[in-house]
């Protein structure tokens, strides 16, 4: 998706700068990045509307001089620099989560290549590798597995390599999308890769989900899983603070879930839940 | 050793909603920063003020780490929420599109006080209240000092 940046010279800066990012917001622009001489403002190229622009613009002219330069900006991977040089992350000793460009020294359980394209999900965040620890400790052996919020895939790759009879992988992003496919290719197992979000799952049924999102979808899209899920089948939850954990756990607790297992690092967390 | 600051980047962005796309991503990634780690971070620390826009400041470390803080949303913001409008007036000199008390006026001047570079509740308020004047919001009641 290609955005359009708005820059703005403003005179003087404030109030105009505030009142106009409050402006914006309305306008469906997502974000700004404030400048010595003003901001811009960043709107998906769809969304944009220079007529509305221009017409908000005109309305504030008396508080000041605004001046404006509307630019495209070419989708691409941002994220290229650090995807460039990452560093291996070993989970455990039983799982490596490694690049394409990665030589490694001893044989591992599962050996994960993650290329990840601007996709959430490498290991490095406490999050994934609690995720992954919770699934190395969950017999996956001919279940039926669904990724929910893929990024990368890893945890769906991990659960192919574990043995699992079919796995479902499904982000809502593009990036995510494309990018699990490359990476199952990289790691030659089968996974079933799809764009969407929980609207998608009705009338499925899986032994395991697994969902690294954030709290709000979480609690959102528990019912979902929970109707997903068949008897004894296993739930893990990450994408969210300690902190967050009682929420979540009082949601779970509503839908019956019964609670198998918590981890938390760095003040994240992770939780196991079964039907 | 000391990490060291390589950048200062100012941001405003919505509640839960950081994504690698502009100006997040160019911002960061430049910095050879891993922009999915602080979008999961961001969006963890905000979920109870999805949607919202939100001030955040990141400091980036030559060792490529990073921190930041969020601040609560800018004065115009809360203005429109106090005034519980949708948006500024089409012609805020002239017409007025809504009001707000010098009440709420002091909670969002204390609230932003450091941003605004007030040494005083008293100057943050003025300045509150010339935003809300300029977004043609009539500030009611008798000024309390």
């Amino acid at each position: 998706m290609n955005y359009i940046k708005v820059d703005l010279n403003l005179k003087p800066v404030e109030p105009l700068r505030d009142i106009l990012i409050s402006e914006f917001a309305e306008l469906d622009f997502e974000s700004f990045e404030n400048t010595e001489s003003g901001f811009e403002g960043y709107i998906q190229k769809d969304r944009f509307d220079k007529n509305e622009l221009k017409s908000l613009l005109e309305s504030y002219a008396a508080l000041g001089d605004i001046v404006h330069e509307v630019s495209e900006i070419e989708d691409q991977n941002w994220n290229a620099v650090w995807e460039s040089e990452y560093e291996i992350v070993d989970v455990e000793g039983k799982c490596l989560v490694r690049a394409p460009f990665h030589q490694i020294e001893k044989p591992y359980d599962y050996d994960i290549i993650i290329q990840p394209k601007m996709s959430f999900g490498t290991g490095h965040h406490e999050t994934t590798f609690m995720m992954v620890s919770h699934s190395l400790e969950t017999e996956l052996v001919d279940k039926d597995v669904l990724d929910m919020g893929s990024g990368t895939g890893v945890l769906a790759i991990l659960a192919a390599k574990m043995g699992a009879r079919t796995v479902d992988a499904i982000d809502i992003e593009d990036w995510a999308f494309e990018n699990t496919i490359e990476n199952k290719t990289l790691n030659d197992v089968e996974i079933n890769v799809e764009k969407g979000d929980a609207s998608i799952l009705k009338g499925r049924s899986y032994d395991v989900i697994l969902a690294n999102i954030n709290k709000n979808v979480l609690l959102q899209d528990l019912p979902t899983y929970v109707q997903c899920l068949k008897s004894d089948g296993v739930l893990i939850l990450s994408g969210f603070f300690e902190t967050d954990v009682t929420d979540l756990e009082r949601a779970a607790n509503e839908l019956h879930l019964k609670l198998q297992g918590t981890k938390s690092r760095n003040g994240w967390a992770a939780l196991k839940f079964k039907k | 050793m000391a990490r060291e600051v390589s950048g200062l980047i100012k941001l405003q962005i919505r509640g839960g909603a950081a994504n690698p796309s502009p100006p997040v991503g160019p911002a960061l990634g430049a910095k050879g920063v891993n922009i999915m780690d602080f979008c999961k971070q961001f969006n963890a620390r905000t979920q109870d003020q999805a949607g919202k826009v939100l001030p955040v400041v990141i400091t980036v470390y030559s060792d490529k780490s990073f921190d930041f803080i969020i601040k609560t949303p800018p004065a115009a913001v809360q203005l429109k929420e106090a005034a519980k409008l949708k948006s500024g007036s089409a012609e805020s000199n002239r017409v007025k599109v809504g009001n707000v008390t010098w009440d709420q006026v002091r909670e969002i001047a204390e609230d932003k006080m450091s941003d605004l570079n007030c040494f005083t509740v008293e100057s943050a308020m003025m300045m509150v209240a010339g935003t809300a004047r300029s977004m043609g919001l009539n500030v009611k009641g008798k000024k309390p000092f």
